[in-house]
């Protein structure tokens, strides 16, 4: 008796948390089942990596071939340079992009001046509008030795001689990472605004009212506020640090070989590598080994996020 | 009110700082229309520069022969735009919505859901075979929206994370005793609070949108009319590079060919055709980013 | 004021969608017939362009090939393809044209996603790795079937033996090449007003060296131009078979006694010498600074007139087409006459071979041999329909030109890309060329010199050689460009890229390649 009694509770607990959730479960088919579709079906791809691919056999039924598709990335001794290369510009990457974007998403959100503030936020976007091809002329145009503005224009107004800009490693690293700054600052700075513009004003007027001076109320206010954006943007471009924009190192440059040393990274190395080769399992074994050092990469952080606090881990 | 000094100084330098930041962005712009309208062989001989030694427009006149075709295609990258950027934002807030929910059941699994999907990739093969074999998209209007770019992972958690942190629970609750629906909360708080962050991932969506050159290269085969304008000047642009790439193994009527092909004055030229409309609207769309939504209202 | 701009552009987009939408949709309809194939469409009027088989049975080739511009009438000239092999092999056709720059991710996309395919085109370069992934038949193993022995000796006829059977990598023949010049010889094109206006006498030139004093004539009397232009400079001139990649090659200087010893291009004297003249020139402000990252073309900079000199390959007709494409009277000599050289690559460059998802390679080889005999195929290919794209000229069976009242800017199909196509060489001659080109062509390609390796194809496709030759070619990358247009100086940096080349294992790489090239000469005896 009674237990039928609980099991009646039961159910109309159970049809209460549906009856409750349901609704919400129905707004997430669109998206996770596009997820599914694009993304998770298409993984049994990944198996492609450990194959010794054969199109007459098809991708499931060639032979498995163990780890021998990712042998040429590690017997190289070029492996040393591209890991280097890719992971310090990304840390580089990483780190400006979320400093000067806060920056400047405080700088823009506290302007007053209507029209400047209209101006400068557009301007942040323009850079995304441009292909790396077209940037790449840009910086062609200002770098070319012969006929570059920096060459014909600049030096020689300081004084100092022509540069072979194109046969020097030295100086790419900057241009590469300034180039970078150029054009991707916008993005994780649209989003710091909107996550600024989300603050309740009330938190200032108080702070105000305590008399906390500018500085003050970023760091306390502003900052933990936006932090659980900086976080997850964070994290996910941890999660691609073995990964590198390709346009960039290879549009910019102009694949110029006498600058391999320093602007070469992984992509770039297979591009090369692969192109006349057409292996698609060796392409895919690079690809799978991006990932995984991403992946636990990721996994780490956000273990580390979740034992400082809780609420802002990812997952 | 009259500004206190600090207040001031504060606005100038800030002012200052961001004004040098936009020129520094804007300049490179200006020397690209500056290409764009210098006579080829002054390119060539003297290289580029700010002030154009000998105007032409013979770039733009290249372009506007084909015309009917760049306005075809300007029309198709509109079409695919909007609609896919409409599509992109709706379901991106319908899923980063419960997300946000700090007791939805399996809230850690869903997030992991769509976290795994930025690390780990099949390829473009498999990709390209669900789509061709089993969706039929190619060479179909589908083949330039769906694949890839109708939602991203990224915008899914960004928009969940403003959402968890920028709307109070309180108001859920107050809401759900006032016995509102989740759709009721979803179209009444969600959408209007969470403004500023759709209009953000909204401009990075229609931006890929308007940038994407790949699903027309993939997907596109026969049906060249459904080119964007992103896929007219790839196409160009590649052409050029495979071919004075590849000149040593070329016969010299590819050579020839290449000659004829548009030289660099003709692509900074297209560039800037294909960014035109945007820098055009995009002051219009200003208005949407900064006002953040006062909460004491909805309170 | 700003909500009437705002509803004009609302307007406008509002209309552009329409627009859109309604070509989208047409093309929709159709194109999602052809390729599910499965159903058969009875608004379409030609029911040929329905899929593998149509409903009354007929077998569809579809064919990949390359070409540069989009052609306006290429419905109605696929069409009268399709009419013309449904008339002489009983299938119906469908071409796929593919762009320079995106052919390689379409085609790999195509053959390995499992599209509709059945004839494709293969750069020499990339014929490992399609070879060793089975994504093209073997022609001489179908099945059991030796294709080309059964279907194809149209071709063996037309291109002969040598040809038709030298696209083998291991002892599969996965295409055969379009006919084309083999451009053994190149040498210097001048700009003809400055050669008058120095009184420059270049008929007795044929090396490097002989060029020196001129260059340095010129750099004083015109400083502002580039004296030369161009990439790969060193090697443009070559006395060796490069055996696909460079990484390893058989040299060749002495024609009469030819070598199948493999030896390391960058030890010999023949390009420390070329390097140290190009680096001369480099040095003495003669070469574009920026010669090894521009993409500039030298036609593109001789046209602008920003150059003297550049250099080519020669070829019957050459002259005049470059006049016409630079707009410049030009002068031209061939150098280095005796290193007039065919090797393997320079033949198959682009093969014609048939796709693994082929449903019929039986039809394909038919069709393939079709491609390479027919007259009307390659021209309707190359030029479109006669008397609408193209028309005789008066008082010739074989030159051909535009028709009245169309040229170059309203012409509605003009591929013009013969030399990618099958067989040029069967189809007419365009205005401009002697009529006689395609035997001049042809006797050109006889008088040069063979490598003895003609034939040969190395396999790198195992995975401790493609592993090899990975690390080899970025080594090979990070030097060439500079190396080619004289950028740095060959005394230090050949032998830093020696022993780059040899730490990454070139020395393994090059008895591999021995191995095979010993192998293939004694099944094929050849000595």
């Amino acid at each position: 008796m009674t237990k039928d009694i609980a099991k009646a509770k039961a159910n109309s607990q159970l049809k209460a948390r549906l009856l409750k959730w349901t609704p919400v479960y129905l707004m997430m088919v669109p998206g996770a089942l596009y997820l599914l579709i694009n993304n998770y079906i298409p993984m049994f791809g990944l198996v492609i990596a450990f194959k010794q691919v054969d199109f007459q056999k098809g991708i499931l039924g060639s032979p498995w071939c163990g780890l021998q598709n990712f042998q040429f990335l590690f017997q190289t001794r070029d492996a040393f340079v591209i890991t280097r290369n890719t992971i310090l510009y990304n840390v580089c990457f990483i780190l400006l992009n979320t400093i000067i974007g806060i920056i400047f998403a405080i700088f823009i959100c506290d302007i007053t001046w209507k029209i400047g503030k209209k101006i400068y936020q557009s301007a942040l976007l323009f850079p995304y509008l441009m292909s790396w091809v077209i940037v790449g002329y840009i910086i062609y145009a200002i770098f070319s030795m012969q006929y570059g503005i920096a060459n014909k224009t600049i030096l020689p107004m300081l004084g100092i001689n022509p540069v072979m800009w194109y046969n020097t490693p030295k100086y790419w690293p900057a241009i590469l990472i300034i180039t970078n700054t150029w054009k991707g600052i916008g993005y994780g700075c649209l989003i710091y605004i909107s996550s600024i513009n989300g603050i309740e004003a009330s938190y200032y007027e108080a702070a105000e009212l305590d008399g906390a001076n500018k500085l003050q109320q970023v760091w306390n206010i502003t900052i933990p506020e936006i932090l659980p954006s900086v976080i997850t943007l964070t994290l996910l471009s941890i999660g691609r640090i073995f990964y590198s924009d390709f346009g960039l190192f290879y549009q910019i440059p102009r694949d110029s070989g006498l600058l391999y040393s320093v602007t070469d990274t992984i992509d770039t190395y297979v591009y090369r590598g692969l192109m006349k080769l057409g292996n698609i399992g060796m392409s895919s074994a690079v690809g799978f080994y991006q990932s995984i050092v991403g992946f636990i990469l990721v996994l780490f952080s956000n273990w580390v996020v979740g034992k400082i606090s809780p609420d802002n881990a990812l997952f | 009110m009259a500004l206190r000094k600090k207040d001031r100084v504060y606005q100038i330098v800030t002012n200052v700082i961001m004004a040098v930041w936009s020129l520094f962005i804007i300049l490179p712009f200006v020397l690209l229309l500056m290409s764009s309208i210098t006579d080829e062989s002054v390119l060539l001989t003297k290289g580029y520069g700010f002030i154009p030694e000998k105007f032409s427009l013979a770039a733009y006149s290249y372009i506007f022969k084909s015309g009917d075709k760049i306005l075809s295609a300007y029309a198709h990258t509109v079409l695919y735009t909007v609609v896919g950027t409409f599509i992109n934002v709706l379901i991106t807030a319908l899923f980063a919505y419960p997300l946000s929910l700090k007791n939805l059941p399996g809230r850690k699994v869903w997030n992991f859901y769509v976290f795994f999907t930025m690390l780990f990739s099949g390829g473009l093969i498999p990709s390209y075979m669900m789509w061709s074999t089993t969706f039929h998209i190619k060479d179909t209007v589908f083949a330039q929206i769906v694949p890839t770019l109708l939602m991203s992972a990224m915008n899914v958690l960004l928009v969940r994370t403003y959402f968890s942190t920028s709307i109070p629970d309180a108001l859920f609750e107050a809401a759900q005793i006032d016995g509102a629906s989740q759709l009721t909360i979803f179209r009444c708080i969600v959408i209007p609070l969470g403004k500023p962050i759709l209009v953000t991932v909204g401009t990075f969506s229609a931006l890929g949108y308007w940038n994407d050159w790949t699903n027309g290269l993939y997907y596109i085969t026969k049906a060249t009319n459904l080119f964007g304008i992103q896929n007219l000047l790839n196409r160009m642009v590649s052409d050029l590079q495979f071919l004075s790439q590849n000149t040593s193994g070329l016969s010299t009527d590819a050579t020839q060919m290449l000659a004829q092909t548009p030289t660099t004055g003709v692509q900074m030229a297209i560039a800037f055709v294909a960014i035109l409309p945007i820098l055009i609207l995009f002051p219009f769309l200003q208005k949407y980013y900064s006002k953040g939504i006062s909460l004491g209202a909805v309170k | 004021m700003k909500k009437r701009v705002l509803a004009a552009i609302l307007a406008a987009s509002l209309s552009a969608l329409a627009f859109a939408s309604c070509g989208g949709n047409t093309t929709t309809e159709s194109s999602s017939d052809s390729s599910t194939g499965t159903e058969s469409s009875s608004t379409d009027s030609t029911a040929s362009t329905d899929g593998d088989t149509a409903s009354d049975g007929t077998y569809q080739i579809t064919m990949a090939y390359l070409g540069l511009a989009e052609q306006p009438d290429n419905a109605e000239v696929m069409q009268a393809i399709s009419d013309l092999t449904m008339k002489e092999l009983g299938v119906t056709f469908e071409g796929v044209q593919l762009g320079f720059g995106d052919y390689t991710e379409k085609l790999r996309l195509m053959l390995t996603g499992g599209d509709k395919l059945d004839i494709v085109f293969t750069f020499a370069t990339q014929a490992s790795a399609y070879v060793s992934q089975n994504l093209v038949i073997n022609l001489l193993d179908w099945n059991g079937t030796n294709l080309m022995e059964e279907y194809g000796q149209g071709i063996v006829e037309a291109v002969g033996e040598e040809q038709a059977y030298g696209g083998q990598i291991n002892g599969v023949l996965y295409g055969i090449p379009s006919q084309k010049e083999a451009m053994g010889t190149a040498g210097i094109v001048m700009r003809k007003d400055i050669v008058d206006e120095l009184g420059i006498d270049y008929e007795n030139w044929s090396t490097y060296e002989d060029l020196y004093d001129t260059f340095a004539q010129v750099h004083e009397a015109h400083p502002e131009l580039n004296v030369v232009v161009g990439q790969n400079m060193v090697t443009k001139f070559y006395p060796f078979d490069n055996l696909n990649d460079n990484l390893g090659v058989l040299m060749m200087d002495d024609p009469d006694n030819l070598t199948l010893d493999v030896v390391n291009l960058f030890e010999t004297d023949y390009y420390m010498n070329q390097a140290k003249t190009v680096n001369e020139w480099y040095n003495n402000g003669w070469v574009r600074l920026d010669a090894a990252t521009t993409t500039e073309t030298t036609q593109g900079l001789m046209k602008a007139g920003s150059a003297f000199c550049y250099f080519s390959p020669i070829k019957p007709g050459f002259l005049a087409q470059e006049e016409a494409t630079t707009a410049r009277e030009l002068v031209t000599q061939v150098l280095y006459p005796e290193w007039d050289i065919i090797n393997s690559s320079a033949i198959n460059f682009v093969n014609w071979g048939i796709a693994h998802q082929c449903e019929d390679p039986v039809k394909a080889m038919q069709f393939l041999n079709f491609a390479f005999t027919s007259k009307e195929f390659n021209d309707l290919l190359n030029f479109g329909i006669e008397g609408k794209h193209y028309a005789k000229m008066d008082g010739s069976d074989v030159m051909i030109t535009y028709p009245e009242g169309v040229d170059a800017t309203n012409c509605g199909y003009h591929l013009a890309m013969g030399w990618a196509n099958p067989n040029q060489f069967v189809g007419s001659v365009w205005e401009g060329n002697p009529e006689d080109v395609w035997q001049q062509y042809k006797d050109c390609n006889a008088a040069s010199v063979w490598s003895k390796a003609y034939g040969f194809i190395p396999d790198t496709s195992a995975t401790d050689v493609a592993n090899m030759q990975t690390a080899l070619t970025n080594v090979y990358n990070t030097y060439y460009k500079s190396i080619e247009c004289g950028a740095v100086d060959p005394e230090t940096i050949i032998p830093q890229m020696n022993s780059e080349l040899y730490a990454a294992g070139l020395q393994e790489y090059m008895d591999e390649k021995q191995r095979q090239l010993d192998e293939w000469a004694s099944a094929n005896g050849v000595s």
